[in-house]
C-alpha cells in the first residue's frame, strides 16, 4: 500500500502538536512552582492556564499555516492577518 | 465475547432491515456511487449497551453508570440526527447535552492526572471543560467518518494505549472495559471494512466517540485520550478553521477531495475547499480509498505510540 510523502509530513506535524501539547505541561508545572504561597494563586493559575491552553491552540493555527503555505496549498489565513483588514484600517 | 457477537449479529440483521425500509445512501468515494445502508449506529450501541449493562452486573461501578449516560445520550441525539438531519450549529449546541447530563449526574472525578503535575483538583474548570469535551468528542469523530471502515479502525487502535495504562493501574474494570470497546468496534469494523456493507452514521460516529470519551474521563486518563487522538484533532480544527464554523457535511459546497473516474481520490485545488487530512494526504497525487484509509491508520498509531510515551513519561517524572 502507498505511503506518499504528505504521511511522513503529517506524522512530523502530529510530532510537533505532541511536543507542544507537553510544553504547556511544563508551562502548568513552571506557574504552579512560581505561584506557590502567592495570594490569589487561584486565579493567577486559572489565568495562566488559559493562557497556556490558548497558545497551544494558537500553536495549531501556526502549524496549518506554515505546513500550508510550504506546500502551497491556498487557504484563508488569520484574519487578523489579513489584507482586507490591514486595508480597511488604512482607509 | 457477548458484546462482539451481538454487535455482528445486529449489525447483519440491521444492514437488511435499513435496505428493506430503503434507508441508503450513495457510497461517494466510489464508482457508480453504490447505496449502503445507514445508520449502522443501533447496532453499535446496542453492543455497547450489553457491554455496559454486564459489566455493571458484576462490579457495579458507577464509573460505568457515567459511561452510559454519555454514551446513550449522545447516540439519542446522534439518531435524530441521522433520521431527520439536523445543522451543523444546531448539532454542536445538542451535543453539550451528553457532557451536560454526565456533569448533572456527579459521576465524574475532578481529578485528573496531567504529566509534570501528577493529579490537580479541578472541581470548577474540569465541569466545564467536559461539558464543551462532549461536542468536540462527538463531532470530531463524527469528522472522520469519512471513509469505509476508518472509524472504527481507528478508534480501536486508539485505544490500546488506554488498554497499557489501565492494566500498569491495575485498574481492571476500565481495562475490561476498554477491550470490551474494542471487541464492539472489532465486530461492526467486519461490516464496514472495505468496501462497506454498513455505515455507521452519526449516532454511531458520535456513540463510538462520546463511549471513548467515557473511557478517558471515567479512567481518568484525559491526557492520553487527547494525545492518541491528535489526528483527529487536527482534522477537525483544520476543517473548521477553514470553513470559517460548524458546517454539516451535505452543506459544504466544495467538496475537499474529487474521485476520479478510475476510482482513484485527488485533492481539490479550489482554494475554497476545507482542508482536511484527506486533502492533505492527497495533495501529492491521487490515492485509492484503502491506500488514504491505510495512511490515515499509520497517523493513529503514531498518536496511539505518543499517547503510551506520554504515560511513561508521566509515570517517571
Amino acid at each position: 500500500m502507498r505511503t506518499p510523502r504528505e504521511t511522513y509530513e503529517l506524522m512530523a506535524l502530529i510530532m510537533l502538536s505532541w511536543v507542544f501539547l507537553l510544553a504547556f505541561f511544563l508551562g502548568m508545572k513552571a506557574l504552579l512552582y512560581m505561584t506557590e504561597g502567592v495570594p490569589f494563586r487561584v486565579i493567577i493559575r486559572g489565568i495562566g492556564g488559559v493562557i497556556l491552553l490558548g497558545l497551544w491552540l494558537f500553536s495549531f493555527f501556526v502549524l496549518r499555516n506554515v505546513y500550508a503555505r510550504l506546500k502551497g496549498i491556498p487557504i484563508p489565513i488569520l484574519p487578523f492577518f489579513s489584507h482586507t483588514r490591514r486595508d480597511r484600517r488604512r482607509a | 465475547m457477548l458484546a462482539f457477537l451481538i454487535t455482528y449479529i445486529s449489525t447483519l440483521g440491521l444492514e437488511e432491515l435499513l435496505k428493506k425500509k430503503g434507508l441508503t445512501v450513495p457510497d461517494v468515494h466510489k464508482r457508480g456511487r453504490p447505496m449502503v445502508p445507514m445508520p449502522g449506529g443501533p447496532a453499535i450501541m446496542l453492543g455497547l449497551i450489553v457491554l455496559l449493562f454486564g459489566s455493571y452486573l458484576f462490579v457495579r461501578d458507577v464509573r460505568i453508570i457515567g459511561m452510559l449516560i454519555l454514551t446513550l445520550s449522545g447516540f439519542l441525539i446522534g439518531f435524530y440526527d441521522d433520521l431527520k438531519r439536523l445543522g451543523g450549529r444546531q448539532k454542536v449546541l445538542l451535543l453539550l447535552i451528553p457532557g451536560l447530563l454526565l456533569v448533572v449526574s456527579g459521576l465524574y472525578n475532578p481529578r485528573p492526572i496531567l504529566p509534570f503535575i501528577g493529579s490537580t483538583r479541578l472541581t470548577i474548570i474540569y465541569p466545564i471543560l467536559l461539558i464543551i469535551a462532549s461536542t468536540i468528542m462527538a463531532n470530531g469523530v463524527n469528522m472522520i467518518d469519512v471513509f469505509n471502515g476508518l472509524v472504527s479502525s481507528a478508534m480501536a487502535i486508539a485505544t490500546l494505549p488506554l488498554l497499557v495504562a489501565f492494566w500498569i493501574k491495575g485498574d481492571m474494570t476500565m481495562f475490561l472495559l476498554a477491550l470490551g470497546y474494542i471487541t464492539v468496534l472489532a465486530a461492526f469494523y467486519l461490516r464496514h471494512r472495505y468496501p462497506s456493507k454498513i455505515f455507521p452514521g452519526d449516532s454511531g460516529s458520535i456513540a463510538i466517540g462520546l463511549a471513548y470519551m467515557g473511557l478517558i474521563v471515567e479512567g481518568s486518563v484525559e491526557v492520553l485520550g487527547i494525545v492518541a487522538l491528535l489526528p483527529m484533532i487536527l482534522n477537525g480544527f483544520f476543517i473548521i478553521s477553514t470553513l470559517g464554523g460548524f458546517i454539516e457535511h451535505e452543506d459544504i459546497k466544495e467538496r475537499p477531495t474529487k474521485v476520479l473516474e478510475e476510482g482513484f481520490i485527488v485533492a481539490n485545488r479550489s482554494p475554497g475547499a476545507p482542508l482536511t487530512l484527506t486533502r492533505l494526504l492527497v495533495w501529492g497525487g491521487p490515492l485509492q480509498e484503502r491506500a488514504i484509509v491505510y495512511n490515515i491508520i499509520i497517523l493513529f498509531a503514531l498518536s496511539a505510540l505518543l499517547s503510551t510515551v506520554t504515560f511513561f513519561i508521566g509515570e517517571i517524572i
